[in-house]
Formats: structure tokens, C-alpha cells, sequence
């Protein structure tokens, strides 16, 4: 029905029409809501606010964020000061107001020590560090995006704040020495991993993907590989590819660093909703929930170090418009543009837009001025869904590295025909040669978001591939990697049956 | 320009774009995947549908009913099915909207050869919708619609002995809806507006066989169909919240023509926290007319005895609990009785009262 008032919608009061804006009962709209004394600086949340009420309001929520999972359990009061951590902490830096407001806020409060193992005297009213040491890592996206390099920037911020600093590009995640030079710059032992990477291509026009062991391209500079890759796919998947990149870059550099305990990430409210429904709207609903999550141990990529690295997010109280106003009063430089979009700031509008996340981030900004619960509302929700798997699978999705999704290629394709069986030709496709040059699929592993980020948009008509002269994108080496711990070669499956071979 | 092959037969020429996926595809064809997709939804896992059921359309003479009509009894004949299906339709009493898409309802029933009830809400409540939106304004009449739509949905379905309504909510609407209760909070109806079929207790099972079917291919399938229907907005439709979601998903639409269906996948994928469910409200029957209900009153009769009381916007706040006596000279909404099944001979046209007989059955083209 074209209300919206089907026959069978179950509406109650409050259903159809948003609860309207609550009317504020006159007040000195001049005067903070807090102290009702001070002149209100800047509206939050429809508040009028003070400096002097701010920063305390945000500390607070703060430290309740970060402090709740490094207590022991049977410390109740939520603003109770952690006890000091067995490993260090890594910071992730992106520039943007959330990550700068988080690290200015843990110096701020004293969380991070200078590694020289010094204890504080509480006798003078000092407070024990939380970690003995921190170091920061920051992901240089520029090279892709067209933005200005910012890593000299991040590097001078971390050593000003008496941090270590780590900094990776983008394009890494086709550099096969990388955790061996992150390993062997912290003096740590060098990996075992010594596998000689298989280079897993995307012919995307043609919703394909398989793998060879073809060496070609080994001299193609890495940055023009992940172009390649991002130009291939289709606009809306790059934003998708380039978070997916930046979680698999993290995770790397928690695990190739020694004795990282804590990963933290500036994650602010604001960004937390839109994630919620931007992953939604991929399809990404199975692994929402860990994604979401307060604390999550994060996977190591290869076999070496397993120890467990718990990822942390403490500004997920705090609204990217308080992180802003924040990081402007205490003078700090931000840039809060990303152009993971075709390397357009997040500007556009409307039709414009080619990026869920975009379209995403104006729905809920222009939502929250007549509604201004929507943030904290959609993350309420998104607090309240649990994963129905198992987290502690081994079974990964290779390309997100979460939990593999039951039956997601079932079933896009039983919702969304592209052929008919009695009809429609076979597709073709290069039939699996084995045991040398082995061509395998890669849909079958992956989860449904990211079987959706690497389809086109149209099913076009396949092509044999030698009447075609595309170029092949390469999918970055983890991919490799996770779909080999996925895959029972025939040299396994003979172990398992050899004592009844004849 | 050489016309392009229909991408599924690779014989007769494309003609349309479909929405869902892109392909190009013939006239045939699209109307064989677009079925297909229908009768893969109804015949999932153990099926919608048992043999023998009775089964209510809800008929709003709007095109995703009209189709739904068209399709469900194309299926049924071809694949067997073995159901009754009857059309049933709600008469909000708005001049000049529903009384001409009703119409429309009937032109089915003659098409279909189902047998059609029509029930009203001055039959059922002693209100139209005009005399309602008279009464309490233009802001909150669609919480009256809906809460009064529904029950009469399932009174209706009643009368008829029918195990089992199907409405034309297709992929947009559930998407829609995915995003709504998100953005509203509404974790309950997260839980369960993605599931093919709802049943509470006592209540009559209501299924979507629309449920992955896009609101561009219905109104396609119509029109290469040549049925017809009514379309047109409700004349009380308020700027309800709703439209902040369907622009929304109108717009992801544009650039992921797979949104929508990504959203409901997603949807299917949430799972509530289990302190969550333990804290909804127990179902129970309403004291005063027997409907299922979270209160002691159902909504419907909370919000009746508002209307009867002379209340404005004021009767949306009547309370739920406490005197479940309806005050003396107010109109009460009669008991709620599920009928069992009673065995109707085609001869002497049903055996509910208030079925319209079909006045001859079409061959579905």
C-alpha cells in the first residue's frame, strides 16, 4: 500500500511517524545545559555547551569506553583505572579527528608510558601507566586516493607524543616481504611463512575470479597493481576493498610488532552508525556484529605468533562532531576526507554519490538534524545483534577474513537468477587443470558481502578469455593465503586415505 | 546497431534491462525467471504452503497484490500447489481512493476466478477512515489504519477459514523495513520482518512469496502482462518516516542495483542478544474482544474506545490496561473467533458468508 501500511504490517503506535523532535523547555539558549552559568561555545546534540563542560563530558565517556574491557571483571566502578597491561599498545593513526582526539585524550589522561619500565610515585599523586609503552601505525592511502602524503606528518605527531612509530602504504598488501621487514625492523625473529605467493586474479566484467601460479607481472610496481584492482571493480566496491585493506594492514603490524596487547582504533559514533548501515546495505549483516563489537580478537595472517591482540575502539561514545570541536579547541590538525571514492571528497551528493558509505554518511547527518537520537539509536541496535556463528572458526572468509558465510553463493544465486537451466548455455570458463597448473574458484569461499564486492553490477555474457585482451586485476596476497588454509589439496586429502591405498 | 540477444535463451531479442540483475532478457524469459524466483521462494526448505490450504490473498487492487493474484494462481495451477485461494480485501471507507481501487479488486476476482470477501471497517469498527482523520486530524490517522487494517486482516481471514494470508510485500518493502527498524531501534520487528512467514500465537500465518522480488520487476511483469491496477498515493498518506528510508534506498538502489537484496540478506543474517528477546512482552488475548494482544486491551480497542469517547489525537494514548469494560453505548469490536475448516462445495459458492463467487474463471495467459 502506498502508505507504507500494508495489509499485515503489525503497526502500533509510533510505527508509521518518527517520534517527533522533543520541544526543549525555554531556556537562555545562551547558557551551557550543564552548568547553566557559562556562555554556551558550540551546540551538541541540541545542547548548548561550554568549553569548561566539554572536555570533562568526553573524558568521561571516554575512559568508561576504555577503561570497562582491560579491568579485571570484578572491578565494577566504571571509571576505575586499568591495571598496568602485560604488552604495549598500538595505536592506529588515520589524521582524522576520531583517531588524533583518542591519542591526544591517552596522553592526555597518562595511559601510555615511555618504555623505560619507570613506575609512577603515587605518594606525589602520580597515576600508574596503563601500557609501558605505545606505538602508533598509520596506512598511507594517498598514492591511491591522490590525496597529500601525510606519513612524515603521523611520524612527527607519534615521536612528539614519545611514541614508536609504524608506517605501511596501501600497496603493501602485494609486498611479500612486508612482514618479514616489519618483523626485522622491531628485531623480532623473521617469519616461517616462506611460501612463495600464488597470485590470484579478478577478471571482474566477467564475474570471474580464479587462481593460477602464473608469475607474470612479478615486476609490476605494486602501487599500479592495486590500481589496476580499483579501477576493475565496480565504484561502489572500492570504499569495501580499501577498509578491507586497512583491517588486513593492521592486523599485520599488531601481530609482526612485539608484544602488542591492544589495538585502538578512533572510531567515533558517527562513524560506527554509518557503518551499521552501509554494511547493511552490502549485505555484510553475518559478520556485522564482530565487526561491531566492543573488543575483538583480532586473527593473525599467518601461523607464526598466534598470541591473542584484542582490538579496542574507545571514542565509540563520542560523536565525530564532539571529536571535531574537540581537536579544534585543543589545536590539532585533522583531515577528515578519505576519497576512497574515485578519489572525490566525501562532498558529493546524491546521484552523484558512488559510494554506499557516502550516501550512508549524508542519510544519517541529514537525519540527525530533525532527529537527533539517530546515531546513538542505530548503534543501540547494532549493540544488540549477536553472531550466530562460531568466531573462533577457522574457516575464513579469504578476502574480509571473518567467519565464512554458510551458503552465500546458494544463495545469491537462488534469489537472483542469471540462467535458466533449460535455457541458458553453460558459463564458460576455464576448466580446472590439474595437478600443476591448477585454476580454482574463489566464490565458493567467500562470504556474501565480498562475493558482492567483486561481482559486477551486470551480469554481462562471458567470454572465453582468449577472445578478450583484459587486463587481469590481482586480488593482494592474503587472499592467497587465507583460500590456501581453506582448500584440502589432493596432497592432504592422500594423507588422509594413504593407509587405504593399495 | 544489431538488436542484443536476450542473455538467457541467447535466441529471441532483449527487450528489457532487468532491475535485479542487469541482464538483458526477452519478453519470455523474464516472465519464466521472474516466476521461477516466486516459486523458488514458495517451495524454500520445508515450503510456505502445505496441500490443501486455504489460502487469502490480501487484495488491495494495488499492482503488487494484482500481481500477486496473477502469479500465485498461475503457480498453483502449474506446479500443483493443491490450494484454495480466495481474495481478501479491506474497505477502509476513504471516498474516492479505496472505493475505486476496489474495483479493481473485483475486475481480479472475475480474471482469477477466486472467490472474494470484502470486509470493512464500519462493518467491523462503526468507522470509516474519513470519519476517523474528521475526528482526530491528519497527523496519527495512519496508526489507526494500520492497528484496525490488521485485525481486520486477520477477522477477515477468519470468517473465511483460512489457514494462511499472503500479501504482496515485495524486496523493496522488506528492505525498506530492514532499515527502518534499524534506524528506529525496533529490535523485535528486526528480528522477524525478514522471514518469509510470521505466525504468533493464535493468530493466521502471513507469508510473502514477493519477498526477493523488486518492486521495478513487479510493475514490469504487469505491464508486459497487461494487468491492471490502481496506483495511487492514499490521499491521508503523511510524510510518514517510512519515505526517509525509501528515498534512502532509492538512492543506494541507483548506484548497487543489488542494495536491496544485500539488505535483506543481511537482515536474514541478524540474530537478536538473547537478554534482548527475554525482555519483550508475553502475548496474551485481549479481555474485551479476544485478538491477540501484548496488554490487557488490544490497540484496537484502546484506540475504538478513544474514537467512541469523542477523543482527537488524545485517543492514541488510551491506555492498554486497567477496566477492560468497554464504557456504556460504546460500540466494542465483536469477539475474534478462529473458524475451524469447513469443506465448501464450488456449487453452492462457499460456505463463509459474504464471499462473492466468481462470476467465470479465465485461463491465466
Amino acid at each position: 500500500m502506498s502508505c507504507g501500511n500494508g495489509p499485515g504490517n503489525t503497526a502500533e503506535e509510533g510505527e508509521v511517524l518518527m517520534p517527533k523532535r522533543r520541544i526543549l523547555p525555554r531556556t537562555d539558549p545562551k547558557s551551557c545545559f550543564r552548568c547553566h552559568t557559562a556562555r554556551g561555545a558550540f551546540i551538541l546534540r541540541s545542547q548548548p555547551h561550554c568549553k569548561d563542560c566539554f572536555f570533562p563530558s568526553v573524558q568521561l565517556r571516554f575512559t568508561r569506553r576504555i577503561y570497562q574491557p582491560l579491568r579485571p571483571p570484578t572491578v565494577r566502578k566504571n571509571v576505575t583505572r586499568p591495571p598496568i597491561q602485560d604488552g604495549q599498545v598500538l595505536v592506529a593513526l588515520s589524521g582524522g579527528a576520531g583517531s588524533m582526539a583518542m591519542l591526544d585524550q591517552m596522553t592526555d589522561l597518562g595511559l601510555i608510558g615511555s618504555g623505560d619500565g619507570a613506575r609512577a610515585d603515587k605518594t606525589k599523586g602520580e597515576k600508574e601507566v596503563v601500557w609501558e609503552s605505545g606505538t602508533v601505525v598509520y596506512v598511507e592511502f594517498a598514492w591511491v586516493t591522490g590525496m597529500s602524503a601525510r606519513m612524515e606528518e603521523m611520524e612527527e605527531v607519534a615521536k612528539s607524543q614519545g611514541l614508536g612509530f609504524v608506517g605501511v602504504r596501501a600497496e603493501d598488501v602485494y609486498d611479500e616481504g612486508l612482514e618479514r621487514r616489519l618483523r626485522g625492523k622491531c628485531g623480532q625473529g623473521q617469519s616461517s611463512d616462506t611460501h612463495t605467493y600464488r597470485q590470484w586474479h579478478v577478471i571482474p566484467t566477467r564475474a570471474d575470479f580464479s587462481g593460477s601460479s602464473s608469475s607474470s607481472n612479478t615486476s609490476q610496481d605494486n602501487l599500479t597493481r592495486l590500481r589496476t584492482l580499483l579501477s576493475s571493480l565496480p565504484p561502489t566496491s572500492r570504499p569495501s576493498l580499501l577498509q578491507l585493506i586497512l583491517d588486513h594492514l593492521l592486523t599485520l603490524v599488531a601481530h609482526s610488532l612485539p608484544n602488542v596487547s591492544q589495538l585502538l582504533l578512533g572510531e567515533t559514533s558517527t562513524r560506527e552508525a554509518q557503518r551499521v548501515i552501509s554494511a547493511t546495505a552490502s549485505g555484510r549483516g553475518w559478520a556485522l556484529p564482530l565487526e561491531l563489537a566492543n573488543t575483538l580478537s583480532l586473527r593473525p595472517s599467518s601461523t607464526v605468533d598466534p598470541s591473542p591482540i584484542i582490538r579496542l575502539k574507545p571514542m565509540k561514545d563520542i560523536s565525530l562532531k564532539e571529536a571535531a570541536v574537540y581537536c579544534h579547541l585543543r589545536r590539532l590538525p585533522t583531515v577528515n576526507q578519505r576519497r576512497w571514492v574515485d578519489g572525490r571528497s566525501s562532498g558529493g551528493r546524491g546521484k552523484g554519490s558512488t559510494s554506499l558509505e557516502m550516501l550512508t554518511e549524508q542519510f544519517i547527518l541529514g537525519l540527525s538534524v530533525t532527529h537527533p537520537s539517530t546515531v546513538s539509536t542505530i548503534n543501540k541496535t547494532g549493540d544488540k545483534l549477536v553472531f550466530s556463528g562460531n568466531a573462533q572458526s577457522a574457516e575464513l572468509c579469504p578476502l574480509c577474513q571473518m567467519p565464512a558465510e554458510p551458503s552465500a553463493q546458494a544463495w545469491k544465486s537462488r534469489t537472483a537468477l542469471t540462467s535458466l537451466p533449460d535455457k541458458t548455455e553453460p558459463i564458460h570458463r576455464a576448466e580446472p587443470v590439474v595437478p600443476e597448473q591448477q585454476d580454482s574458484t574463489l566464490e565458493p569461499l567467500l562470504c556474501y558481502a565480498c562475493l558482492t564486492t567483486l561481482t559486477p553490477h551486470t551480469h554481462t555474457a562471458k567470454k572465453p578469455p582468449a577472445e578478450d585482451g583484459e587486463t587481469e586485476a590481482e586480488l593482494p596476497l592474503w587472499v592467497e593465503q587465507r583460500a590456501r588454509h581453506r582448500r584440502v589439496g589432493p596432497e592432504e586429502m592422500r594423507k588422509d586415505i594413504q593407509e587405504f591405498l593399495l | 546497431m544489431a538488436p542484443t540477444p536476450c542473455q538467457l535463451c541467447h535466441t529471441a531479442r532483449a527487450l528489457v534491462k532487468r532491475p535485479k540483475t542487469g541482464q538483458q532478457v526477452c519478453k519470455t524469459c523474464f516472465f519464466e525467471v521472474f516466476e521461477t524466483e516466486v516459486h523458488n521462494t514458495i517451495v524454500e526448505g520445508n515450503g510456505i504452503f502445505r496441500r490443501g490450504e486455504r489460502v487469502a490473498i490480501g487484495a488491495s487492487g494495488g499492482k503488487d497484490s494484482t500481481v500477486l493474484a496473477h502469479v500465485l494462481t498461475m503457480l498453483n495451477h502449474r506446479y500443483d500447489y493443491g490450494l484454495d485461494l480466495f481474495l481478501l480485501s479491506i474497505d477502509e471507507g476513504i471516498t474516492g481512493y479505496r472505493d475505486d481501487s476496489l474495483e479493481t479488486v473485483k475486475q481480479n476476482q472475475v480474471e482469477y476466478g477466486l472467490p472474494l470477501k470484502i470486509l470493512s471497517y464500519n462493518d467491523l469498527y462503526g468507522w470509516t477512515m474519513d470519519r476517523i482523520v474528521e475526528q482526530v486530524g491528519r497527523r496519527n490517522n495512519c496508526t489507526f489504519c494500520g492497528v484496525f487494517r490488521r485485525q481486520a486482516l486477520d477477522r477477515g481471514a477468519a470468517q473465511l477459514a483460512v489457514d494462511h494470508i499472503v500479501t504482496g510485500h515485495n524486496a523493496d518493502d522488506i528492505a525498506e523495513t530492514v532499515l527502518m527498524n534499524i534506524m528506529r531501534g525496533d529490535v523485535a520487528r528486526l528480528g522477524r520482518c525478514t522471514a518469509v512467514t510470521t505466525q504468533s500465537e493464535d493468530t493466521i500465518k502471513r507469508s510473502k512469496p514477493f519477498k526477493y522480488a523488486y518492486e521495478k520487476e513487479i510493475v514490469m511483469y504487469a505491464y508486459f502482462k497487461k494487468l491492471t491496477y490502481f496506483s495511487t498515493e492514499c490521499i491521508y498518506s503523511p510524510d510518514a518516516y517510512r519515505g526517509h528510508a525509501r528515498v534512502f534506498l532509492k538512492d543506494l538502489e541507483a548506484i548497487r542495483p543489488s542494495a536491496i537484496i544485500d539488505i535483506i540478506h543481511s537482515g536474514e543474517s541478524f540474530v537478536l542478544d538473547q537478554n534482548t528477546q527475554k525482555g519483550m512482552k508475553a502475548m496474551q488475548t485481549c479481555l474485551r474482544c479476544g485478538y491477540m494482544s501484548s496488554n490487557d486491551l488490544c490497540k484496537a480497542c484502546a484506540l475504538l474506545q478513544g474514537l467512541e469517547s469523542g477523543m482527537d489525537r488524545s485517543a492514541l494514548h488510551q491506555k492498554q490496561g486497567g477496566d477492560t469494560a468497554a464504557p456504556s453505548g460504546h460500540r466494542t469490536i465483536p469477539k475474534y473467533e478462529r473458524h475451524a475448516h469447513v469443506p465448501v462445495s464450488a456449487e453452492a459458492g462457499g460456505g463463509a458468508e459474504g464471499i462473492d463467487t466468481p462470476l467465470k474463471a479465465l485461463a491465466i495467459s
